[in-house]
């Protein structure tokens, strides 16, 4: 009998990142590294369940600036070269450690993992990801959902609904072009809720979003289930809470599977550990040492520096008893939460696509070894998709929702801090400036309603929470600054050309060049 | 200028941003925002033109008074309800400066600021921000409706209280290229 609804939702999101002004970038390589380890494992794991029938489904929210790179040419094509050098690399390191018995399997492991990545991507997609995605989704392996555009934080947008709504009916809109539909979830970026937020999404047909938590918990009324039950806002879009023990499973640093020792090691990497000279060819431009996918270690001990060679078929063990811990413990709770409440509880257990594989390399198989232990028969609870969940349980609770996010504190801590605050008078003023733009239209005109569209796009390129969370974080805070900067120059570039009539159609065309996300924005979403 | 340093322990440690072409820069308009960061902070951001500044002053001297600035934050329960101030701060130098982080008694309802000259025991407002959601400190007092035993309600409530700490599980720190070995993961 089931007595819960366990819904995986993979939040898949990478900053838009794409540099045809340099040969090489580091930051590109966010977007390979996570192709490698993340995106191509998963749709490896599901398209294997599809072809078996196998029974439950995830979620994976595809933000739009991730569609937007997968459809790229130039970074298809860079990604292609990529791993033909990774290839190269391991090639070597096979030849390298043939005497070192504890690590030339590793070296064997990675040769073949690269070669089958790059075949996936190559031969098999024939470099489109995006329609390998649409296959696993039209197979029911996974349901597919939108994101914010660019990822931006919607409580810190000072205008509210107009800015909403071009991030929202950007992303809609896109997903519909790329995937033939539109789609019926959304995952707020950084989970960032506010007041007013659920009418845009009901205007889009928007049926279901997520908060974290406290979001639920704290909402008026009071809902008692708490996130035991779908929410229903008062758009009529329904609200789903993260289920704090399935995400403490995971997430956390002392209780979470992905510490244990016989997981791989993610900071010993041979882009650090092999001599510079072995390196340097496969490393960015300029040599800066970086993470290359090779790794020989597991964590062993997180109290100790020491690390033993990592071995792949414990790991994979490990994997397996995890997954079968994780399932046991949602059918636990599950069972205990429905004799409380009445009814089958939903169990929303939201993670970063990128933990899976790219952070966690066991991820995806676990992932893949969870769908099977919930299929099993004597299985107390279904791995299904938010909309199974939310027909499927018969009662919601309602009320109204209070700003939450998932981020550091749960609400706009991390995005807002002495750090990154002086962007936002910069991205207000733009937000405004492009609200009258749009609001006087295109009087009929092609290169205005393209400055517009241009305008539009990077408006919604500097809104990218990315920028503010890389600022707080402290690390490539120089890249985030610049990428803000430039979004906005450009912007008030094109704002200054749409106000005097005075538009270079060069210069459209270069930033069209430089900037060719959402090919077919709507500016009319801005006004 | 920054707030930080002079405020609760609550609010933000002072950090220097990083350098950026856009720092100082003026768009030549009257501008007040209030960003919300948690229940017990918020963000004033602004510009103020000399035109106001100069405005400012003439309020001032007609009240024989020096120009001094200053924030006030307005909190309602909700859009019918009236506002009360809720907190204040002195603003050394409203033209040059552009925003201010204010402590908050208390979250929930609705907030917005004021930028202002403040004359004696008056306040004159020059600009105003929009009015802004605050979430509040924790669970509504109110609860909806569920049948439920009061074992049920004991249990359920007792996970909420060490399931709801905000924040408490983590988001989306791990999407970036990492740090260099050695350096955790935040």
């Amino acid at each position: 009998m089931t007595q819960g609804y366990l819904c995986i939702l993979l939040h898949a999101h990478l900053p838009y990142v794409r540099h045809p002004e340099y040969e090489d970038s580091l930051e590109e390589r966010w977007l390979f590294e996570a192709l490698t380890e993340t995106y191509l494992p998963l749709l490896a794991m599901l398209e294997e369940r599809a072809q078996r029938g196998a029974k439950g489904r995830i979620t994976v929210s595809l933000s739009p600036t991730l569609l937007a790179m997968f459809e790229d040419p130039l970074l298809r094509k860079r990604y292609a070269y990529h791993m033909g050098r990774l290839l190269e690399l391991a090639e070597r390191e096979v030849a390298r450690t043939r005497h070192e018995p504890r690590f030339h399997p590793l070296a064997v492991h990675y040769r073949e993992r690269f070669r089958a990545r790059l075949h996936q991507f190559e031969e098999r997609y024939r470099r489109d990801v995006t329609s390998a995605f649409r296959a696993v989704s039209d197979a029911g392996s996974v349901r597919l959902i939108t994101c914010g555009a660019t990822h931006g934080f919607l409580p810190l947008m000072s205008l509210g609904a107009p800015s909403w709504r071009a991030q929202i009916g950007a992303a809609v809109g896109e997903f519909e072009r790329q995937l033939g539909r539109r789609p019926d979830g959304i995952w707020l970026p950084e989970c960032g809720y506010t007041p007013g937020v659920e009418s845009v999404l009901a205007e889009f047909g928007i049926r279901f979003f997520v908060v974290d938590t406290h979001g639920i918990l704290h909402a008026c009324p009071r809902p008692l289930p708490g996130t035991y039950a779908p929410f229903r806002s008062e758009s009529g879009v329904f609200a789903l809470g993260r289920d704090a023990d399935s995400s403490r499973q995971v997430w956390s640093s002392t209780e979470g599977y992905p510490g244990d020792a016989f997981y791989r090691e993610y900071y010993r990497d041979q882009g650090f550990d092999l001599p510079i000279e072995e390196v340097r060819g496969f490393l960015p431009s300029g040599g800066t040492r970086t993470h290359l996918g090779l790794k020989y270690y597991r964590i062993t001990d997180r109290r100790s520096a020491h690390r033993e060679p990592y071995e792949p078929e414990t790991a994979q063990a490990r994997a397996r008893e995890h997954a079968a811990h994780f399932v046991r413990g949602r059918a636990s709770q599950a069972r205990e939460a429905s004799g409380r409440i009445g009814q089958p509880p939903l169990l929303l257990a939201p993670y970063d696509a990128e933990l899976m594989g790219h952070w966690w390399y066991e991820g995806p198989e676990w992932l893949g070894y969870v769908l099977d232990e919930a299929a099993g028969p004597a299985s107390e609870i279904l791995a299904v998709d938010p909309l199974e969940a939310i027909g499927a349980i018969p009662r919601a609770t309602e009320g109204r929702l209070h700003p939450s996010s998932w981020g550091e504190g749960g609400y706009s801590a991390m995005w807002l801090d002495p750090s990154n605050d002086w962007i936002y008078r910069h991205l207000n003023h733009a937000a405004e400036t492009m609200q009258a733009l749009a609001s006087a239209g295109d009087r009929g005109d092609p290169l205005t309603r393209r400055a517009l569209r241009q305008a539009g796009r990077e408006l919604l390129l500097a809104q990218a929470s990315d920028w503010a969370f890389i600022m707080r974080t402290g690390t490539l805070v120089p890249y985030a600054v610049r990428r803000t900067e430039l979004h906005l120059s450009r912007f008030g570039h094109l704002a200054d050309a749409l106000k005097t009539n005075r538009i270079n159609p060069v210069e459209v065309a270069e930033l069209e060049e430089l900037d060719p996300i959402f090919p077919s924005l709507d500016p009319g979403l801005f006004a | 200028m920054n707030s930080s340093e002079r405020l609760a322990p609550a609010l933000p440690k002072t950090v220097e941003p990083p350098p950026s072409a856009l720092r100082g820069r003026r768009y030549g308009e009257d501008r007040l925002y209030l960003l919300v960061r948690d229940p017990r902070s918020v963000l004033a951001i602004w510009e103020l033109t000399p035109e106001l500044h100069a405005r400012a002053r003439v309020i001032a001297r007609d009240q024989r008074s020096a120009t001094r600035y200053q924030i006030r934050i307005e909190r309602r329960e909700s859009k019918s309800a009236p506002g009360a101030v809720l907190a204040t701060a002195d603003i050394p130098d409203a033209l040059g400066g552009e925003r201010w982080y204010l402590g908050l008694p208390k979250g929930g309802g609705e907030c917005r600021a004021l930028l202002g000259v403040a004359l004696g025991g008056a306040f004159e407002p020059l600009l105003e921000s929009s009015w802004t959601p605050v979430p509040p400190d924790g669970p509504c007092a109110e609860e909806g409706p569920w049948d439920l035993t009061p074992e049920a309600r004991a249990w359920l409530l007792e996970r909420a209280r060490t399931g709801a700490a905000p924040g408490a599980g983590s988001g989306s720190a791990a999407r970036y290229l990492a740090p260099p070995p050695g350096k955790a993961r935040s």
